[in-house]
């Protein structure tokens, strides 16, 4: 996609939308040993399955909650969070990102890119994160943070 | 439906109590109805959803988030007494929750 010095654009693509989210890592470690059947309605079982394979399980479910978050910041309306499934891995090129047939079909011609950052925030950190902090006997996280960014793009 | 009788109604909202001065780190004696889940707890969305998941489990329930979602655009949830109610109706109605009368 490229912008003239005019503001025109040549893309056969139109950005529509763009939706954030960001959490503290920290709130997913208490899941990361806990039976498959932990919340159904937000992960798939094969989401959940993927981040048992990665040697810090609680990385992938808070990214894979960020994006489902920030495609929500997208989307006009609810939409059922095991209709979007996203498989981290450190290597950004092999992340994947996918949504159900079902939800496509509600906004089509419609699609989406996601990124993902990590990173530490200087803000004090909320209660409820310090509370989990301290549950826990894992370090903090030097790179505490886990940011989706889900911009959705219309052909025109 | 479910039906709701005096017991699981004062289950449900010790519950929400309790859930929220655990996960906020507050004196369950200092929360009320009329407290603000967002600026006075500092809570959000996964914290709502964790507290669905405890209730999930304990009542057997089957519910989407899409009716939910549907739901709380109608009836923003934003103090403790709101998710007390919200989880009620969730006990009690399950999915069907989308159509009730606001």
């Amino acid at each position: 996609m490229t912008t003239s010095l005019t503001w025109t654009c040549s893309s056969c693509v139109r950005c529509v939308g763009c939706g954030i989210d960001s959490e503290h890592i920290d709130r997913f470690v208490q899941w990361e040993n806990a039976p498959l059947d932990f919340f159904p309605f937000v992960f798939t079982k094969k989401e959940k399955s993927h981040c048992k394979t990665l040697v810090h399980p609680a990385i992938g479910l808070c990214a894979s909650f960020c994006t489902k978050e920030a495609l929500q910041k997208v989307l006009p309306e609810p939409y059922n969070f095991t209709d979007c499934e996203f498989f981290y891995s450190d290597d950004p090129q092999k992340c994947k990102f996918s949504i159900s047939r079902q939800l496509a079909s509600c906004f089509p011609d419609i699609s989406y890119t996601v990124k993902i950052l990590s990173g530490a925030f200087l803000e004090k950190k909320a209660k409820h994160t310090r509370k989990m902090s301290n549950r826990t006997s894992q370090p903090l996280w030097t790179k505490n943070h886990m940011t989706a960014i889900v911009h959705a793009f219309k052909a025109v | 439906m479910a039906e709701i009788d005096q017991k699981i109604n004062d289950d449900i909202k010790g519950l929400v109590y309790e859930f929220f001065a655990e996960e906020c780190d507050t004196d369950i004696a200092k929360l009320v109805d009329s407290t603000n889940i967002i600026e006075e707890l500092e809570g959000d969305s996964l914290m709502l959803l964790s507290l669905l998941e405890i209730v999930r489990k304990k009542y057997n329930l089957k519910i989407e988030l899409k009716t939910l979602g549907k739901h709380l655009m109608k009836k923003p949830a934003t103090t403790i007494g709101d998710v007390v109610t919200l989880t009620l109706k969730i006990v009690k109605h399950g999915d069907n929750i989308v159509n009730l009368d606001m």
